[in-house]
């Protein structure tokens, strides 16, 4: 299917809202450049704008100050039927007096395109995602997840050089939301459409995206790939948000050379050197599954077993250090090992060259 | 759908009980007045005279000189007017229009337009009716004292338009209904499907003909249903033209009203508004016929 790929650039973004005797700002000067044909997720707990970002985009909402350019076109005060994008809402928002198949082909009646080319069009497009043979239904007829279907199918059929998800898997359960989240990305990536995925569920963002911008009051908090944003994040709410993790404060001492030494859980070792001058307390960012478990007398640091959950696949456990501290422990593959049991005492050790330090 | 219920909570005895006092209260309020009237219909009962104490059965005497009667005639193709311009193309239609404005515009204008648009509504009938004729009285009216200033001849405009006056007067008095019930059946339409619209290329009017329109559909007969009987029965131009000049403004309403009142005609009165709950019984279902068609 041939569809324009379209770069889309937020420049400086700001959105206001006035009202209630109090300004809120949703969005506070977001700047971002999304390649054509990339799939990038906006994330972020509910309430930092991500929404409101797009729908700028779409341009539902005027933007205070700033811009939005889609395919280099500054699109800024381009009313939203003229941008040529699409959107999938949590709700689906399909239109409950057309049949399925009139619901997907309802913005090919905007289109210069004859009856018989916008039939064979709707009926591709429902192969590809999968409704082929529900044509003819209403939409109340059809399973949440049928439902989501056409809503994607309808954003699709119009080739929009943008497509627009505002949390399209909220209202499905678990297991329909891991397949259609798979189906989406591969849709997107065959057709190589532009989209912007908005999400406040970190695996969805992770499992999907090539890019994720995490936002945090209205603002980017770090842009980057998946890898990135969960190995490497660049401050202490990105580390949080996406994925289990821990804290532990580590003291920067001399550096010489290729190497830094520090201090940590009260013991000095060495690490590949550091950017950061001597004295300076920073946070290393220690993921659960980062720590191993082994038997008491060896290990970098050692502590008692206060917790442990058992989740078939992993086994987690919370480790009370002997300063008060706790630490996160996650063990894949539980069978390997006797399991250590609540009060064992377990040493832990990790791979030192690997720190990530926050700023 | 019929529900089915296993285990009803009431018997259907104990049920009956709860509904009795209902269907009292109905009985002697609603269904014996109307019943009494179709009976004093069939009557030649007067309010002076023999048949004033002595009325006599008389059969379908009187329908059939209503029908017969020229002046009823009359009245029913000026109602038919005053229903078809004021109901259907003044209130609702415009009362539709002002909703759909309204839905689009935001903050002051929004407050100002509705406020004008209600208080229009609410001020008693009688203070409306001496607004409108303080407005277009041929000596003093408002329109024809601006109209001399511009040196424009004065006009008589309840002998000039008689029935346009009384549908200007009618739709600018009912139109906040039909405006607020529209207004309220748009609300209930998730903007997601008008933005979802707007962003696959629907401009304002295919939003409006595709979407909104199908979907308040129901809610456009239910309120074509009840102005229009509510046209068919109103009685405030009464108070504009008195159903004058020469009976150019007789409403049906104004028409019973001078039979039973005027010419103290109670039997005769009785049987037109009989004739009148048969038409309006008669418009009702034509429209609920055409609410059913719009479903399947
Ligand atoms: N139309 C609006 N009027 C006023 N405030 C709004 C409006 N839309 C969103 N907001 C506020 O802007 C902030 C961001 O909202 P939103 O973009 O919906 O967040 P998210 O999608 O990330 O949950 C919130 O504080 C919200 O209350
Ligand atoms: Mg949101």
């Amino acid at each position: 299917m041939p569809t324009e790929h379209a770069s889309v650039v937020l420049d400086r973004l700001v959105k206001v809202f006035t009202g209630g005797g109090r300004d809120v700002v949703a969005v506070n000067n977001v700047s971002l450049s999304i390649e054509p044909g990339e799939l990038v997720t906006l994330l972020g707990p509910s309430g930092c704008g991500k929404t409101t970002a797009l729908r700028m985009v779409a341009g539902f909402e005027m933007p205070t100050s700033g811009r939005v350019f889609i395919g280099e076109k500054d699109v800024t005060s381009t009313p939203p039927n003229s941008r040529n994008t699409a959107m999938v809402f949590q709700s689906y928002a399909l239109f409950p007096h057309m049949t399925v198949r009139e619901n997907i082909g309802y913005g090919l009646r905007f289109r210069n395109i004859s009856k018989s080319d916008a039939g064979q069009k709707v009926e591709r497009i429902m192969e590809l995602v999968g409704l082929s043979g529900f044509g003819d239904r209403s939409p109340n007829q059809l399973s949440g997840g049928q439902q989501q279907r056409v809503a994607l199918a309808r954003a699709l059929v119009v080739e929009p050089r943008v497509l627009l998800f505002d949390e399209p898997l909220s209202n499905l359960d678990a297991k329909l939301r891991e397949q259609m989240r798979g189906e989406i990305r591969r849709i997107q990536k065959n057709l190589s459409i532009t989209a912007v995925y908005v999400t406040h569920d970190q695996n969805e963002a992770m499992s999907i995206s090539d890019r994720v911008v995490v936002m945090r009051e209205g603002q980017i908090e770090q842009v980057g790939t998946p890898e990135e944003i969960y190995a490497k994040p660049s401050t202490r709410f990105v580390a949080d948000f996406v994925g289990k993790v821990n804290f532990v404060p580590v003291t920067i001492g001399e550096s010489r050379g290729e190497d830094t030494s520090i201090e940590l859980f009260g013991q000095q070792t060495i690490v590949p050197r550091v950017p950061y001058p001597a004295g300076e307390t920073h946070l290393a960012v220690v993921r659960p599954e980062e720590l191993q478990l082994v038997p008491a007398d060896s290990g970098f640091v050692h502590g008692e077993v206060a917790f442990r959950t058992y989740l078939g696949s992993v086994v987690e456990y919370d480790i009370s250090l002997g300063d008060g501290s706790t630490l996160m422990a996650i063990e894949y593959n539980p069978k390997a090992r006797p399991p250590f049991e609540v009060g064992d005492v377990a040493g832990i050790s990790f791979d030192l060259s690997k720190l990530h330090l926050l700023r | 759908m019929r529900m089915q219920y296993d285990n009803p909570i009431l018997s259907r005895r104990a049920a009956a009980v709860f509904a009795l006092p209902t269907l009292v209260f109905i009985g002697v309020f609603l269904a014996f007045p109307a019943l009494w009237a179709i009976y004093i219909g069939l009557t030649n009962l007067r309010l002076t005279g023999i048949s004033a104490i002595q009325p006599r059965f008389v059969g379908f005497a009187n329908f059939v000189s209503i029908l017969r009667d020229s002046f009823f005639h009359n009245s029913l193709r000026i109602t038919a007017q005053f229903v078809l311009g004021s109901a259907l193309i003044g209130q609702l239609l415009l009362g539709l229009l002002l909703a759909v404005l309204l839905y689009n515009v935001k903050g002051p204008i929004n407050d100002i337009v509705s406020s004008i648009v209600i208080l229009a509504w609410i001020i008693p009938e009688v203070v409306v009716a001496y607004l409108w004729v303080a407005f277009l009285d041929y000596d003093f009216g408002l329109l024809n004292a601006t109209r001399n200033l511009l040196g424009m001849p004065a006009v008589n405009w309840f002998f000039s338009h008689p029935v346009l006056s009384i549908i200007i007067f009618n739709t600018w008095r009912g139109t906040a209904f039909s405006m607020l019930l529209m207004g309220a059946a748009l609300q209930t339409i998730p903007p997601s499907f008008l933005e979802t619209a707007d962003v696959i290329g629907a401009s304002e009017w295919r939003k409006f003909r595709d979407i909104m329109l199908p979907l308040i559909r129901p809610h456009i007969i239910t309120n074509a249903v009840l102005i229009t009987i509510w046209t068919f029965n109103v009685f405030g131009p009464f108070l504009l033209t008195g159903g004058g000049p020469a009976f150019a403004t007789d409403l049906v309403s104004i028409y019973t009203y001078r039979n039973a009142f005027k010419y103290f005609k109670l039997g005769y009165g009785s049987a037109i508004s009989t004739i009148i709950l048969a038409i309006n019984l008669i418009l009702a279902s034509v429209y609920m016929k055409l609410a059913r068609r719009g479903r399947a």
